[in-house]
């Protein structure tokens, strides 16, 4: 009974793992990418000049100087402050839709220029952002369908977690072995290794992915209560996510509120916290107020508010304690969990390799479902070896998409049209030609000519970077722009490893041919 | 960081001893003879836990339960791997 339990999970586990493995692989890796969005995004936006040392009240001057000028007319006004992973001044305003103009309400940002007070023209481009929601919007198709293939790779993730650990017979004992030059074993134990070692990750990672798009998939239920339809469904929003707040009356006269008394005041109260924003929402209006909000680093709970409000004569206070119902508390618990914003920079590492032993998972899973179904004389010769090729193309083709993506923000015309966009196409036809090229050229060296392939685009990538812009690795470090320098290096670093792993494969195909020829 | 670099290395030390206790692994690391006692071996793993437990704890007391909870996982995931690899 016990090992025919044991078998019905193995072949549920090798199923559930290889019908979307692709999926799941693209999904971790553009996920992982996406822990350093804001990283990301700085090395895509060269324009932004890194603002030090200014006070916060002195930014506060400029940015609303430059809100009143570009924004006067808008509903709502955000300043970010510099913080170590935004290290420059942003604003950002919402500009009302407009009949005369036939516009509708837009977002406007820009980052300013923290000596001139100037705005700055950036390049139009995707950045980390649109790179970090590929993990789950899938680009081309419409978002619903990303929410839901998503959903369905996830639960098929998890499905594979759980059987994967009934057939892992000696979990304990094999924790740290893995027996190098075995063939099908050490794929194996390469697996284990993926799989176990960072298996916390990959339980929250998994579980807490299925639950933020539970809005989606488990929509019948939100229909049952609330009726169908967004406008139905906007009400259980509303309802479950209610934040608690404590209000007070404070010592400040109505006419005395302003964006620079409110900051100052928040300060007081909270000393130790760094401000990262404050907003003047609903502007014109009875309900404006002014939002503050902090970094907050000590907890999983990433930011804290206080809302400055002039009621009557009076100016009052909220400060937000967190989602009232004890729901929407988990629900925020796990989404800071699996978003990891709260990380500082030695968490967000593991965060992203451990997203990255992931992706190594999912394709040492294949690699060994592959190399079973090769043994097995009767399977069909042609389907295996197109999935083999596509495995090749899938596998290494992705991070080479990615380094043309970076490419592309450089090499791309800054006047281009529609060059955000643009960028994207370039990453998808790139993956496209790297499955074309996968499918037609010789199998013999295909993984060395991608892995060189790979190796190649992300050692250009700081070349690009210093021709291009006035960064190189050199005059960054000088100026302390430690993103510009993070990044270059780090690409580098992933060049040299895909240059070790060309050296690995190399070495092991001539061992092969020298050993076929005796 | 202070806290991280003393977190890594017990973690790293409880992993090192666990993997000492494990006979898999023994032929590679162990003294002239090719093994260890039966009762060193014990005597790894049982420390090997007992470190596993103090790192949880000085974990949580640094950072708090949530908090101090991501790290442990997060520097255990690293340092077992650099285990593997070593």
């Amino acid at each position: 009974m016990k090992a025919r339990f044991r078998q019905s999970m193995s072949w549920l586990h090798t199923w559930t793992g290889v019908v979307f493995a692709w999926m799941l692989y693209f999904i971790f890796v553009t996920g992982s990418v996406g822990y350093f969005e804001n990283e990301i995004d700085r090395w895509m936006k060269p324009e932004i000049m890194v603002s030090k040392g200014l006070e916060d009240s002195a930014i506060t001057n400029i940015a609303t100087r430059q809100l009143s000028i570009h924004g006067d007319n808008a509903s709502q006004w955000y300043v970010s402050f510099p913080t170590s992973r935004d290290p420059f001044i942003e604003i950002s305003w919402l500009e009302p839709e407009n009949a005369e103009r036939k516009t509708a309400k837009q977002w406007h940002e820009s980052s300013l220029d923290p000596v001139t007070g100037a705005l700055i023209r950036n390049r139009q481009t995707s950045g980390g952002e649109a790179l970090y929601r590929l993990h789950y919007n899938l680009h081309y198709v419409p978002q619903l369908v990303g929410y839901i293939l998503t959903s369905i790779a996830a639960m098929l993730m998890l499905i594979g977690l759980v059987t994967g650990l009934i057939i892992h017979k000696k979990i304990f004992v094999e924790f740290f072995t893995f027996r190098a030059q075995k063939g099908l074993r050490s794929w194996l134990d390469i697996h284990n290794i993926f799989s176990v070692l960072p298996l916390p990750f990959h339980l929250m990672i998994t579980y807490s992915g299925l639950l933020l798009l539970m809005g989606i998939t488990m929509s019948p239920v939100i229909d049952l209560r609330y009726g169908e339809g967004q406008q139905n469904h906007r009400q259980f929003y509303a309802q479950s996510q209610i934040e608690q707040k404590s209000q007070q009356i404070i010592e400040m006269l109505p006419t005395e509120l302003s964006v620079q008394a409110a900051l100052a005041d928040a300060k007081r109260r909270f000393k130790s916290h760094k401000v990262s924003y404050v907003g003047v929402v609903e502007r014109n209006t009875e309900k404006e107020h002014i939002e503050i909000w902090f970094e907050s680093k000590s907890g999983v709970e990433f930011a804290s508010l206080l809302e400055y409000r002039a009621i009557e004569d009076k100016v009052m206070l909220e400060t937000s304690l967190g989602k009232a119902g004890g729901a929407a508390s988990v629900y925020d618990f796990l989404e800071h969990l699996h978003e990891g914003l709260f990380a500082d920079i030695y968490l967000r590492w593991i965060y992203f390799l451990s997203g990255l032993f992931g992706a190594a998972m999912v394709a040492t899973g294949l690699m060994i479902w592959l190399k079973k179904r090769k043994a097995v004389n009767s399977t069909n010769k042609i389907l295996t070896s197109i999935i083999e090729r596509i495995n090749i193309a899938m596998i290494l083709g992705l991070p080479i998409a990615i380094a043309s993506y970076f490419a592309g923000n450089r090499l791309l015309p800054i006047d281009f049209p529609s060059r955000a966009a643009w960028e994207m196409h370039i990453l998808f036809i790139t993956l496209g030609l790297c499955i074309l090229y996968c499918g037609l050229a010789s199998k013999k060296w295909l993984w060395q000519r991608m892995l060189c392939c790979a190796a190649l685009l992300y050692g250009v990538l700081p070349i690009l970077n210093a021709l291009t812009t006035e960064h190189n690795i050199w005059l960054s470090w000088i100026n302390s722009d430690w993103l510009m320098v993070g990044f270059d290096l780090t690409v580098l670093f992933i060049s040299i490893c895909f240059v070790a792993a060309f050296w690995v494969v190399h070495c092991r195909q001539e061992d092969i041919s020298v050993k076929a020829a005796q | 960081m202070k806290l991280i670099v003393v977190l890594f290395v017990l973690l790293f030390l409880a992993f090192a001893l666990l993997n000492l206790s494990l006979s898999r692994h023994r032929v590679k690391l162990s003294n002239r003879d090719g093994s260890f006692g039966v009762g060193q071996q014990r005597r790894f793993r049982i420390f090997g836990y007992l470190l596993l437990f103090i790192t949880v704890a000085f974990a949580t007391a640094m950072w708090g339960v949530s908090l101090g909870l991501v790290y442990w996982f997060a520097t255990a995931t690293l340092t077992s791997i650099l285990v593997v690899l070593l």
